[in-house]
């Protein structure tokens, strides 16, 4: 298996992490980059985003990133290789936060879906949260929606 | 102290901040579930009980729910939902 789990303060290295999902009957990879967003549209009003501060229950959420690639493969089977990294800590405005990348032999074989699938997901199970210090309003913790059945 | 068992608890996000903890341990009698120690939690953080609607609770890195039964030496985490990405 060439996936790849990680949660980290440092900078992630794209071509690094193709490299390492990439299988020798790989043609193609999918990547979906989060990145700290600096204005943001709210009812009206444009937030300023100073930075971000990311904070992760670590053991758990690679436990989680690895049940999000078997998730991926059940549903997008001719997936080579899933790489999937979160940064923690304080981020700056355009800093890149998240990577999603799944490597197939084709580019039809569903790995632009198996890539929006693992963000979509990853944004409802994985344990992360974000703090959103924002300028002249008071820092934020952004909550999700979704409720995780009991496993 | 036989009838007691416990519990390392461990808070993240807006709850750390409430609580003031990232990891705590507590004291609960046998048997109990998260239901029961979500009563202690309120009554030890009254701030906290607000936030409980909403709260996602892991018992040992794996989501559960108000009716999980909890053992001693169990880990549970209690956060928001999350907001990676």
């Amino acid at each position: 298996m060439t996936d790849f789990f990680a949660i980290t303060q440092d900078e992630f290295d794209t071509n690094a992490i193709v490299r390492r999902i990439s299988t020798p009957d790989t043609g193609g990879v999918a990547l979906f980059i989060g990145t700290v967003r600096g204005f943001t549209q709210k009812a009206g009003d444009l937030i300023e985003t100073v930075h971000l501060f990311y904070e992760a229950y670590e053991s758990m959420a690679e436990q989680k990133m690895a049940q999000l690639a078997d998730e991926i493969r059940g549903r997008y089977p001719d997936v080579n290789g899933i790489a999937i990294v979160q940064r923690i800590g304080r981020l700056e405005v355009g800093d890149l936060t998240v990577l999603v990348a799944c490597s197939a032999g084709h580019r039809n074989q569903g790995i632009f879906d198996a890539a929006r699938y693992g963000i979509d997901r990853l944004k409802e199970i994985v344990p992360v949260w974000k703090k959103d210090i924002r300028k002249g309003e008071d820092p934020l913790w952004i909550e999700g929606s979704f409720h995780p059945p009991a496993e | 102290m036989t009838s007691l068992m416990k519990i390392t608890m461990r808070f993240f996000a807006s709850y750390r901040e409430i609580t003031g903890l990232a990891i705590t341990t507590l004291d609960l009698e046998k048997a109990a579930d998260v239901a029961r120690l979500k009563a202690l939690l309120s009554q030890k953080y009254p701030a906290l009980a607000a936030a409980f609607p909403h709260a996602l609770i892991a018992v040992n890195e794996m989501y559960a729910s108000d009716e999980t039964p909890l053992k001693d030496g169990d880990t549970v985490a209690l956060f928001p939902p999350v907001s990676g990405g």
